[in-house]
């Protein structure tokens, strides 16, 4: 199940489908202001409410995506945005592209395993599409790609163009670290466990009082399952966690239901499935989606999917004591406080922005160090200096390096101002280097001509 | 949250309201009565109470409003931080003519000061007022407990649609004062709001070392 990264993409969302899908999935976020401008032109194209007849032709298709031409001038910048921002991380000498190959690249060698935890991992990850994203945003190589100019919207192309990225190469590698992490810990067999006592449960001791799905509405969930678990994209598996909510309530014989009602048939039907790939994919999700995602409607499900995997993975403690045990409360509640203040991080960002310095050439050994707007060059040196543990601190030096030149940075300069100047000068590739002084007036071209100066240490 | 709307500078607010209460005490049926003309087509799950959203415009103010129902059987209180984490407002919801929801709500106000602090407005709402005759909960005993608590006390009656209109608009002003209030008291370093949408960022793997980075150091 885990061999394909790609998402195998169902008959209805495939070809021009995809450009509807990239608006329905914005509108999900009933939270976002933008969305809520957009729904009027964007649903009376409603392709995917119809019955998705196997394969439409490919006619069909085409009339489908020449529905709104507003519409498509938009998602064809939208794509030329997207296209760019692949451009600028293949690249491999430039800022963004050094810092995505050399993560992704630091992933697949093992760099997953160091982690304690299945968090921290995910956590490293979701920082670092986060840092990307910002600066990308903020610098000018996409400028000529994004005409519009509106934030919110750059935001989002961007966030999916770097799933693309980062989550593409790493999902397979991702997966079988949880797996491990979680097959480790213990958790994933005391969840199959409790899989297996409340699948013998009936439905009235799960406390069901709406209807269940029959087994081929069934299938249909679980179909829907294998392709969340399929997606890298975790914007691309909420959408699908949502389809199988939808197909969840369609079961329930045509009501109007509240969480009361819905929480124990998702529990039903979470134990009748492969319940260990829906725990990866949620946890997945939970830490890989920006945060603020999280608060729309799929943040809702996913909230509450994963309150159903936790009611099972607790499943005895519950009945016997009749209460969650005092140490699966302490667990949840520290979840809580960690996004909680994951999210909080939002605002005091602000002023402790994060530097890449590379040490003694462009790209290798890449630290991030925060370094506030005030903080000069001296101070800068100081940390690195601890980092990369020299043992003659005087002897080195901050260096700005571009394509062809390398400039030491006064001790008294402002990095970060340094960082924001150089990105406006549209210089392809820029690179903060901690290395041994003296070496400016080389101006080396590659990087060549500092080779040597790597041994005397 | 209200952190993305009322730090974006502009007057739009985004507020997050967790439904909390045992169940059969028409929790459901009140968020449904307030939303009914509201129904969202761009939710896939159309026509379900479990998540709604509603547009209101309070004097110029936008404010969209998330309601988050929670599932109020015992077997799934421990729930409850998930759902009500993030929350500006928390309604809490009781039947008038069964003592133990009230009790319950109790319970639900205990948990929600000791975890989320005075941060989130909380609204204590007696249903089911077309049963006046059946009424167990006193109306004074039920309005003196809410102040005690810091909460406001609200009269309902989903079924003939008596006072959902009131809570809601009450709730959102409150809200809305409480983002104010909190909005001027980060004040002087918050106006960079191009900056403050982005992410969380990278801190390294030597976290000891950068003791000087304030705020970043905790991560």
């Amino acid at each position: 199940m885990g061999s394909s990264p790609e998402p195998s993409s169902p008959p209805e969302m495939s070809g021009p489908g995809c450009c509807i899908r990239v608006t329905s999935e914005d509108g999900l976020d009933s939270l976002s202001v933008s969305s809520v401008e957009e729904e009027a032109e964007a649903h009376p194209a409603t392709p995917r409410k119809k019955p998705p007849s196997a394969a439409l032709p490919g006619r069909v298709l085409h009339r489908l995506s020449a529905v709104g031409s507003a519409l498509t001038s938009f998602l064809s910048a939208e794509r030329r945005l997207a296209k760019r921002v692949q451009e600028v991380t293949q690249e491999p000498a430039s800022y963004v592209g050094g810092l995505v190959q050399n993560f992704v690249g630091h992933v697949l060698r093992g760099g997953a395993a160091r982690h304690p935890t299945s968090t921290e991992l995910l956590q490293e990850i979701r920082q670092m599409i986060s840092s990307l994203r910002g600066y990308l945003c903020e610098s000018s190589e996409l400028q000529d790609a994004w005409e519009y100019g509106d934030l919110e919207e750059t935001d989002l192309v961007v966030e999916a163009a770097l799933y693309k990225c980062v989550l593409k190469p790493l999902r397979d590698c991702i997966y079988a670290q949880l797996l491990d992490f979680h097959s480790r810990d213990g958790s994933l067999q005391k969840l199959r466990d409790h899989q297996l006592s409340m699948g013998r449960q009936s439905l009235a001791e799960l406390g069901v009082t709406a209807g269940v799905p029959d087994a081929p509405a069934l299938e249909r969930i679980q179909a829907r399952l294998l392709q969340m678990h399929q997606a890298y994209s975790p914007k691309k598996k909420e959408a699908q966690l949502l389809k199988a909510c939808k197909l969840i309530y369609e079961a329930m014989n045509h009501g109007v239901y509240g969480a009361d009602d819905f929480l124990p048939v998702l529990t039903y039907v979470l134990v009748k499935c492969d319940i260990v790939s829906v725990q990866l994919d949620v946890e997945y999700m939970m830490e890989l989606l920006e945060p603020s995602q999280l608060q729309g409607e799929g943040g809702y499900y996913l909230t509450t999917w994963f309150g159903a995997l936790y009611h099972i993975s607790n499943f005895q403690s519950a009945m016997v004591t009749r209460q969650i045990s005092i140490e699966a409360q302490d667990s949840i509640h520290r979840w809580q406080r960690r996004r909680t203040i994951h999210h909080n991080q939002h605002i005091p960002q602000v002023d402790c922005d994060i530097l890449y310095v590379s040490f003694q050439e462009p790209f290798a050994n890449q630290k991030a160090i925060p370094v506030p707007a005030h903080m000069t060059a001296a101070s800068v040196c100081v940390v690195c200096s601890k980092k990369y543990g020299v043992s003659n601190p005087e002897a080195y030096g901050l260096f700005l390096v571009t394509d062809s030149t390398s400039r030491l940075l006064a001790e008294d300069s402002r990095p970060q101002q340094t960082r924001s100047a150089s990105l406006k000068s549209h210089s392809a590739s820029c690179c903060f280097v901690y290395k041994l002084k003296g070496e400016e007036q080389e101006a080396p071209s590659e990087g060549d001509g500092l080779a040597p100066a790597q041994e005397p240490i | 949250m209200a952190g993305s709307g009322a730090g974006g500078g502009g007057r739009s607010f985004s507020f997050k309201v967790v439904l909390l209460g045992e169940g059969c005490v028409g929790k459901t049926s009140l968020v449904l009565r307030y939303c009914e003309n509201k129904f969202n087509d761009k939710h896939i799950t159309t026509l379900q109470a479990s998540f709604l959203t509603k547009k209101l415009n309070i004097g110029g103010k936008r404010v969209n409003l998330a309601i988050w129902d929670t599932a109020g059987q015992e077997r799934f209180h421990a729930l409850g931080p998930i759902y009500y984490r993030d929350s500006n407002g928390a309604i809490l919801v009781y039947d008038i003519t069964d003592e133990d929801s009230f009790q319950k709500v109790k319970n639900w106000v205990k948990e929600l000061r000791k975890m989320l602090g005075n941060e989130i407005c909380l609204c204590i709402v007696g249903n089911k007022i077309d049963l006046e005759k059946e009424r167990h909960v006193s109306v004074q005993e039920a309005e003196t407990y809410a102040e005690s608590v810091g909460a406001k006390h609200y009269h309902t009656s989903a079924k003939q649609n008596k006072g959902i209109e009131e809570l809601f608009l009450d709730l959102c002003k409150r809200m809305i004062e409480t983002a104010q209030v909190d909005e001027r008291a980060r004040g002087n370093g918050s106006s960079q709001s191009g900056t403050a949408r982005r992410g969380v960022q990278i801190i390294d793997d030597e976290p000891q070392v950068q003791s000087s980075g304030g705020c970043c150091s905790s991560g």
